[in-house]
């Protein structure tokens, strides 16, 4: 690979897509046998766009996530599939190629405040590494743009805070620092697996507000892991949903919150209470999710869902393109 | 800082307190000097004499606060057996002791430490095999048969290295190795799960994520924070490589502390026992110390937090 | 003890934390005030929800409803008793009557033991029943909760942390209590899962006619299952009354904050942080008069001089924006302006 084609950071597609991701699949080798978590996923995001991937525990979001950066360790592997930025297939890349991709051209967030910043590194000494990594040359302007990347995330007195410790910062800045080195070397991706979920609703909203604010003002495509719908709707223009390995239904957050086309997602919505209604009983989906490595054959919602037919137990349902940029994995979706 | 640094001091001092009086009555247990200096047919008269000369006729509390009296100002007493000031006779053999103790901690650790974290880099792979291999023979062998080993080996077989005694200025590879072995084989242990615990941190997984070197991630970021555990051992481990050097000064003819006070202990000579383990004593503790004073600066939330929280 | 008497009620409690200052001239000891001043009451067979962040104190509150910590000043009451000065078979009583289900359903059960086994423990530390009745119970709690016997024989490690949870709450139930403490019941669960679990605890409330103290974060969960709704902040309640009236109308800024943050699923409806601003305070140094008051949209100088009391007739709102005009009585609760619109210095007119 030459060094142009390298550059993941010029000419995007007419179309504004910036991450182009087809049938990726990622398995894990277990003594019981292999185990897909991430089974033939495919979706666009484009630049300035937000999409929010859905799923409970085991549904293989996170997996999904780590897969995207290359940074799924053994016993799992990515398998096959393609992860296109701006061009170039990340899966094909060298390990040493990748590593110039990360950070500079897709950024990682992940969910717990408490550890995802080093406790001996001071907050400085780790942007300062960052941005040296990726070609910003002297102690000064390291030291400049780490102060403004802290200005950005909304952290007061940021010069004084490159001396601080992680531990000296509440829950809420740690994911904001966090924030800023994953956009360090603006990357033109960002991953966010469930950034707030460990933060109180009021600093979520901060956090998230801010988050919408970057991404406006750098045109970021950001892909939103979360299994929380109210952040869903709120933040994300589309939706992928993922159950067991696979993305049942993607489409836009409009037509998946008024016209679910896949049971799983209708129920998922309905069993979420909100404040404004006040029902007897809340509609729930019974069973638990399936694990990986005993899925059942043909659909793998099939057991928990109310309008199983015996075709669904028997072969796993095509893909139905329900609407313009709508799609869903059901043999019922129309 | 300084009142943990005080707390600490007076706790030695109170260590020491309680071992000068266990040493002073074990000692007294374990032998009478008068059967070594007078020899078999000494008559009860002399043996009596003798007795009155070493103060020996008193009882146990009066001899012990004498002891105790001298002692504070300083004065160990005069060896039984060698007839010279007890602390003279430390004094010239601690050099070596510590030497030895010095470049086996230096061993151990250094190695030690720096082969568990390649042990976890590379986990599951043949060099993480072997050096695991390795650090199971540290702990297995005792150090005697090691040392024995090691002589035959390098000094008697290949003839590169000399096989006793203290002229050389290698003459404490060889020693330092057999004394240190065991300590390398714990500290590659420990510094290789928690290299293991750390790289599965969400932090490590952040790092790679912008796309620091491996080395970076290894050394830098993982390293630092694995080292945390098994700092809390290097302080014991000093001391213990201090006091716990008897075995390998008498396989190398190596001349300390510990060949010094096993001479002690045959010959009965109080003064001399009592004033190797005293000093011995204080030489763990203030080793302990100042390692435990080093942590402060390698992890910097100890440094923050001086005193603790309480409940009402 | 009459009719009027709550099951439980907290009354002027405090709790607070002594921690050790850190300079050496001068060894002040400062204070964290966990719990400052809170006073609950909950009837028999009512839910009280108590709603809050991190470090508001509402786990130190569970603790001391449980009895599992002394309040610094003021009582804890049960059924009109202090639970600190219970006599033995008083105190076994209360053990039997006030039970807990905790957040996590990995950390909360045995892995040692059987299902069977940790459901009955409380019977067989309480009650001397033979173990064939101690099974029959078991097997009933079990029907109870919604999991089949056959259970009773599994570990933990071999169920999903929904089933963990109800054996949790089977648990909870084994020595058939009044008041069940339930703090963070579903947040650790899927959310597919959380919809069944909050099913069976309305279930239960309704059929053993039980009493909840439920701390929750989500307030749609605490609406479902609770009548009434306390909301505290830094050791402090500062409002209380029936959850459908507070969430549909806010009478503290600090309420109407976190509902903002409560993002509903509806799209279309973009995120505002309007009303939401500013980090918690410290707990070791919170704000002077009123606590809230540096992250208020509606804050006053007043704010600052003095602990604001509670107003209203409806409900308590412990704010100076419901103070009634001078000379007027305490009336109803009124709602709050948007923040940034003109409000008259004082009292919402």
């Amino acid at each position: 690979m030459t060094e142009e084609a390298l550059s993941t950071s010029d000419s995007p597609r007419d179309d504004g897509v910036l991450l182009s991701v087809r049938e990726l699949t990622t398995v894990i080798d277990t003594p019981r046998g292999t185990v897909v978590p991430v089974d033939g996923v495919s979706f666009d995001v484009r630049r300035g766009e937000t999409l929010g991937i859905v799923g409970e525990s085991g549904s293989g979001k996170s997996m999904t996530a780590l897969s995207l950066m290359r940074l799924v360790r053994a016993p799992a592997r990515v398998a096959s599939g393609q992860v296109l930025l701006n061009g170039v297939d990340l899966v094909q890349l060298s390990e040493a190629q990748m590593r110039r991709v990360r950070g500079s051209g897709i950024g990682l967030i992940l969910q717990d405040p408490m550890t995802t910043l080093n406790p001996v590194i001071t907050v400085g000494g780790q942007m300062i590494e960052t941005l040296r990594t990726h070609g910003t040359a002297t102690r000064q302007a390291q030291r400049s743009r780490a102060v403004k990347l802290l200005e950005q995330v909304r952290i007061p007195a940021p010069a004084d805070r490159l001396k601080a410790y992680q531990h000296q910062l509440s829950g809420g800045m740690r994911q904001r620092v966090a924030g800023a080195l994953a956009l360090a070397c603006e990357p033109s991706v960002l991953i966010a697996d469930e950034p707030t979920t460990a933060l109180d609703a009021t600093t979520q909203i901060q956090y998230l507000d801010m988050l919408r604010q970057l991404q406006r003002e750098s045109q970021l495509a950001v892909v939103f892991i979360t299994h929380d719908f109210g952040i869903v709707a709120n933040m994300c223009d589309r939706v992928a949903v993922m159950y067991a390995g696979r993305l049942v239904e993607v489409g836009d957050v409009q037509a998946i919150f008024e016209k679910p086309a896949h049971p799983y997602t209708r129920a998922l919505l309905s069993s979420v209470p909100s404040i404004d209604e006040n029902p007897e009983r809340l509609p729930s989906i019974p069973g638990q999710p399936p694990a990986l490595h005993e899925l059942p054959v043909g659909c793998s919602f099939a057991p928990r869902c109310p309008l199983a037919m015996d075709k669904c137990r028997e072969s796993p349902p095509p893909t139905v393109q329900v609407a313009e940029g709508h799609r869903a994995e059901c043999w019922l979706a129309s | 800082m300084i009142r943990y640094v005080a707390r600490r001091t007076i706790a030695a001092l109170a260590t020491l307190l309680v071992v000068s009086i266990v040493v002073f009555v074990a000692g007294r247990l374990a032998g009478d000097p008068r059967s070594h200096l007078l020899g078999d047919d000494a008559t009860p008269d002399q043996y009596a004499a003798l007795g009155q000369k070493l103060g020996l006729d008193q009882p146990l509390y009066v001899q012990y606060f004498k002891y105790l009296g001298l002692l504070v100002r300083g004065d160990f007493g005069d060896s039984i057996s060698q007839h010279r000031p007890t602390l003279e006779l430390i004094g010239q053999r601690m050099p070596a002791t510590l030497e030895l103790a010095l470049v086996a901690f230096l061993f151990a650790t250094v190695l030690g430490l720096a082969l568990g974290v390649f042990a976890a880099a590379r986990r599951g792979r043949i060099t993480d095999k072997i050096i695991q291999f390795v650090g199971l023979t540290g702990q297995a062998l005792p150090s005697f048969w090691l040392g024995i080993m090691l002589i035959f080996l390098f000094a008697v077989h290949l003839r590169w290295l000399p096989a006793s005694g203290m002229r050389h200025w290698d003459s404490i590879i060889l020693p330092a190795v057999a004394l240190g072995w065991y300590f390398l084989a714990s500290f590659l242990g420990l510094m290789r799960s928690s290299m293991l615990d750390v790289l599965d941190a969400e932090y490590i997984t952040m790092a790679k994520s912008r796309g620091l070197s491996p080395l970076s991630i290894t050394w830098k970021h993982a390293a630092r924070n694995a080292l945390l555990a098994p700092l809390t051992f290097v302080g014991v481990t000093l001391g213990t490589l201090i006091t716990g050097s008897l075995v390998i000064e008498t396989v190398f003819a190596w001349p300390g502390l510990g060949k010094l006070s096993i001479d002690a202990v045959l010959a009965a000579d109080y003064p001399l026992l009592q004033g190797c383990v005293i000093v011995f004593t204080a030489l763990y503790m203030g080793a302990a110390l100042v390692v435990d004073l080093l942590y402060v600066l390698v992890d910097p939330r100890v440094r923050l937090f001086d005193a603790g929280k309480e409940g009402v | 003890m009459n009719a009027e008497t709550p099951l439980l009620e907290l009354r002027e409690v405090r709790r607070h934390f002594r921690v050790a200052g850190r300079s050496l001239a001068h060894r002040e000891v400062r204070a964290v005030k966990a719990v400052d001043g809170v006073s609950l009451r909950i009837e028999h067979g009512e839910s009280l929800g108590l709603v809050g962040e991190s470090g508001c104190g509402k786990s130190t509150i569970a603790k001391l409803v449980l009895g599992l910590d002394t309040p610094t000043e003021g009582t804890v009451l049960f059924k009109g008793r202090d639970i600190h000065r219970l006599s033995g078979s008083e105190r076994r009583d209360f053990r039997r009557s006030v039970a807990a289900v905790f957040q996590d359903p990995w950390g909360s059960l045995n892995p040692w033991l059987r299902i069977g086994q940790i459901i009955a423990e409380p019977i067989k530390i309480n009650e001397d029943v033979s173990e064939r009745e101690r099974n029959r119970r078991v097997e009933e709690l079990l029907e109870d909760v919604g999991l089949r016997r056959d259970m009773a024989r599994r570990f933990p490690h071999e169920l999903s942390g929904g089933q963990r949870q109800r054996v949790s709450i089977a648990r909870a139930l084994a020595l058939r209590p009044q008041l069940i403490v339930l703090d963070e019941p579903v947040s650790a669960l899927d959310v597919s899962i959380r919809a069944q679990v909050m099913n069976l605890l309305r279930d239960l409330q309704e059929r053993h006619g039980l009493s909840y103290l439920l701390i929750a974060h989500h307030l749609a969960t605490v609406k479902f299952l609770c009548k009434s709704l306390a909301v505290v902040y830094l050791g402090r309640v500062v409002e209380t009354g029936n959850s459908a009236e507070i969430l549909a109308q806010p009478g503290h800024p600090y309420m109407r904050a976190l509902i903002t943050a409560s993002l509903p699923a509806r799209p279309g409806v973009r995120l505002q942080a309007a009303g939401v601003e500013g980090e918690p305070p410290s707990p070791l140094s919170p704000p002077s008069g009123c606590h809230y008051r540096t992250r208020c949209p509606y804050v006053m100088d007043r704010c600052a001089d003095e602990v604001p009391p509670f107003h209203g007739t409806d409900r308590s709102v412990r704010c100076v924006l419901h103070e009634p005009a001078p000379g007027q009585p305490e009336g109803p609760i009124r709602p709050l302006p948007a923040p940034g619109a003109a409000h008259v210095g004082g009292a919402l007119q």
